[in-house]
């Protein structure tokens, strides 16, 4: 865990939010905190460098951004291609997500991806071009039906 | 935001966008400036002023692609740990687990998925005590098993929605 102090947690705390849509949205937020712009700036590039935060920018809602079909593809691979086959997927920009997970007997499809598309019929030929150049034909599909909870979590 | 998630409705949406949104999309998902005034620094990079661009992110927050903007933290960092979670629910029970699920702040996720498995959740907690605590409740108070599979290894955690 990174170390952190106070005023981490605050700009942690700030930045979970929606970022004022104003000129120098950080500076009346600086002059409570008793500190300048520059600071608050260099506290962001120190937290991206260190990765606590891994992006900065803007969450866009799937669906309305057009990407209507969103399905979980879990792939049977084994533990020794592991990590030349998540290379393959994480190159695929139409995956967001790429796990290789603790699974199950009864679920054996331990490498996890997360596939956006537009249609249909674009998630098939995203899944066909992943089976050519990975050559792993067990996988299942698990599109979502209903999305029944979906927030940016909380740490403070 | 909870429904069915059907394409239409974004793609109509998405299609009444012109190319500057589009761009100000893509810069907004992967280069937003990380500087003191990044509004006025994206509206240069696209040739345009800040009331421009402050309106089309207004709208674009209102017609729903746009979510928000800040930053998007490393549970791991934080000391949390995460997991994803599976489980058979009977449909009658949906809606109820849903319910619940709402007051948890620690899951973020949950869907309904096409297979015998078929609701799907990720469980962020800030300790493995917590992550099991919550897990007992849940089976008990539904009378269902939860499996856990947590990461052991990432590949990749990138989600930017290309506008191409």
């Amino acid at each position: 865990m990174i170390n952190m102090d106070k005023l981490d947690e605050n700009i942690i705390k700030l930045l979970q939010d929606d970022l004022p849509l104003s000129q120098h949205p950080y500076k009346s937020w600086a002059e409570v905190q008793g500190i300048s712009e520059e600071e608050v700036v260099e506290r962001i590039n120190k937290m991206l460098k260190n990765g606590t935060v891994r992006r900065m920018g803007a969450v866009l809602r799937h669906q309305k951004a057009g990407y209507g079909v969103n399905a979980m593809v879990a792939w049977r691979v084994d533990a020794l291609s592991a990590d030349k086959v998540g290379a393959i997927m994480a190159a695929c920009k139409e995956i967001s997500h790429c796990y290789w997970r603790e699974v199950l007997p009864s679920f054996n499809y331990p490498l996890f991806t997360m596939i956006h598309a537009r249609s249909e019929k674009e998630l098939q030929s995203i899944i066909d071009r992943i089976v050519k150049e990975t050559e792993i034909y067990e996988y299942v599909v698990l599109k979502s039906i209903k999305e029944l909870k979906k927030t940016s979590m909380r740490y403070y | 935001m909870s429904g069915v998630c059907t394409g239409r409705k974004g793609l109509e949406t998405m299609n009444k966008l012109d190319d500057l949104d589009r761009k100000l999309l893509d810069m907004l998902q992967n280069d937003f400036p990380i500087t003191m005034d990044p509004f006025q620094d994206l509206a240069e990079a696209l040739d345009t002023d800040l009331s421009d661009i402050a309106e089309r992110i207004k709208r674009l927050k209102e017609n729903g692609i746009i979510r928000r903007i800040g930053a998007i933290v490393e549970a791991n960092k934080m000391g949390y740990t995460s997991t994803l979670c599976a489980c058979t629910m009977p449909e009658e029970s949906i809606d109820k687990f849903a319910a619940v699920v709402n007051n948890i702040p620690y899951i973020t996720h949950n869907y309904v998925r096409d297979h015998e498995l078929n609701l799907w959740f990720t469980l962020t907690t800030p300790s493995p005590e917590e992550r099991g605590r919550i897990i007992k409740e849940l089976q008990d108070q539904f009378h269902i098993i939860i499996l856990c599979m947590p990461a052991l290894k990432t590949y990749k955690i990138k989600v930017i929605l290309g506008m191409d």
